[in-house]
């Protein structure tokens, strides 16, 4: 007597299909566009003329804005990306008080770090200042602009 | 043996149908995940500003999407970068920056240039600072007298005064006493429309009506304003055809295999019961 084959495909086939449903499903929903940045401003603090950390200014005092950034990755053959730090201080009442730039190479795996700084106006407003840091390929008037890190803010007050 | 060529042949199909909603799969996620080219605009909240007012920059991205990196730059009449900013769009696609023009900043022509990050475009816009008597004036709201920080000379009917040193309502006369006809007041916080009723009565006097009072801007949750973002997705806008085109008939495919199956063997047991009774018999 012949008995009639037991198969397991069709079961199989199903497990696949619903897989796939499920997986499908998970790519329609809101990707969490994460941008493709290469570096990583690791932190941004502000310090007196001796290296102290402090976000506390008096009128004519030097503010020193130390930036410490770091490239991911490395290995045998490290890529370099060069960049420009654009480093802005805006007053209370979002007037631009110091807009540095700095351009440099970073190569993957490698950390740096800088610092550049200025002298608060006698004539500035008192209250808490903003200190945002961002990296670029280029400037934005440059259709090649591309964004290289997230951008990092820090504040301090001067009274 | 017919019956089993039959499934393998099913089998070879289902494969197929399987191979095929992978490749549709993979061309979905792939979609999805690049960044698509945006086109961006650009435009200020005005033509024109006086020194130390507050510029507004705002745009769009085209397609719209969320926490996509956008460069500005402004750069003034001398070439000269005086403002530089990395902003991330919202759910809309749209994308703010501000900042406030310096007391000497030189008269003429600036250039806001803003480009979402690789996408290799981007736009610009213009706006003005015009060399205009700026003087130092005074006006009367109420009896009371405060200073005017602006005065403009191109005759616009209606300007907006974000800045205010008093409290005003609506109905209030202001009295202006300049040769100009547009004016601005101090203080923070508060934001008044003056509309100008009348010309200028003498070369020194204006005559302005207020007929707003204070204006707050209330940010709320938009259900629907999601619902739009859900179906603006590219994600979505690609997954849901090949959704369709690709797994729907696969799965369809699959359950008339397996249909197909119940009945082989259904015919393949009858074949048994049939031969059995047949050997009995002999």
């Amino acid at each position: 007597m012949r008995k009639p084959q037991k198969r397991r495909f069709p079961s199989a086939l199903w497990v696949i299909s619903l897989t796939l449903l499920v997986l499908l499903t998970l790519s329609i929903a809101p990707p969490a566009r994460a941008a493709p940045y290469v570096i990583t401003i690791v932190s941004v603090e502000t310090t007196d003329q001796a290296g102290n950390p402090r976000n506390v200014f008096w009128r004519g005092e030097l503010v020193m804005i130390k930036v410490k950034l770091s490239c991911p990755g490395g290995g045998y053959s490290p890529v370099s990306y060069p960049y420009i730090q654009f480093v802005r201080t805006t007053s209370p009442d979002l007037r631009m008080v110091y807009l540095g730039f700095m351009s440099s190479t970073i190569s993957s795996g490698e950390n740096q770090s800088s610092t550049s700084g200025f002298t608060v106006p006698l004539t500035a407003t008192t209250g808490q200042y903003k200190v945002k840091v961002m990296l670029s390929n280029t400037l934005p008037s440059n259709p090649q602009f591309q964004a290289l890190a997230e951008p990092k803010q820090t504040t301090f007050t001067v009274i | 043996m017919i019956g089993r060529k039959k499934i393998r042949r099913s089998v070879i199909k289902g494969t197929a149908c399987i191979c095929f909603a992978i490749a549709a799969f993979a061309l979905a996620l792939q979609s999805a995940r690049a960044q698509p080219p945006y086109s961006i605009t650009v435009t200020t909240d005005r033509n024109s500003y006086s020194r130390g007012d507050v510029v507004t920059i705002t745009g769009t991205i085209t397609p719209p999407d969320q926490g996509v990196d956008v460069g500005v730059e402004v750069r003034g009449p001398g070439g000269a970068t005086i403002w530089i900013d990395i902003v991330t769009t919202d759910f809309s696609g749209n994308y703010f920056s501000q900042f406030r023009l310096d007391p000497s900043a030189p008269y003429g022509v600036y250039t806001v240039w803003a480009s979402p990050t690789g996408s290799n475009t981007n736009s610009w816009c213009e706006f003005t600072i015009p060399q205009a008597a700026e003087t130092t004036t005074t006006v009367t709201i109420s009896g009371r007298t405060y200073t005017i920080v602006r005065v403009v000379t191109t005759a616009v009917p209606q300007t907006t005064v974000t800045e205010f040193a008093g409290t005003v309502t609506v109905g209030t006369t202001v009295r202006v006493v300049t040769g100009t006809t547009e004016t601005k007041l101090t203080k923070e916080t508060t934001s008044v429309t003056l509309t100008q009723t009348q010309t200028t009565l003498s070369k020194e006097t204006t005559s302005l009506t207020l007929t707003e009072t204070e204006t707050t801007t209330v940010q709320i949750f938009d259900p629907v304003r999601l619902v739009k973002w859900w179906a603006s997705e590219p994600a979505v806008q690609v997954g849901v055809p090949i959704f369709l085109v690709g797994v729907a008939p696969a799965v369809l495919i699959f359950a008339i295999i397996r249909r197909r199956r119940k009945q082989e063997k259904r015919r393949m047991e009858e074949l048994d019961r049939l031969e059995g009774k047949s050997q009995a018999e002999e």
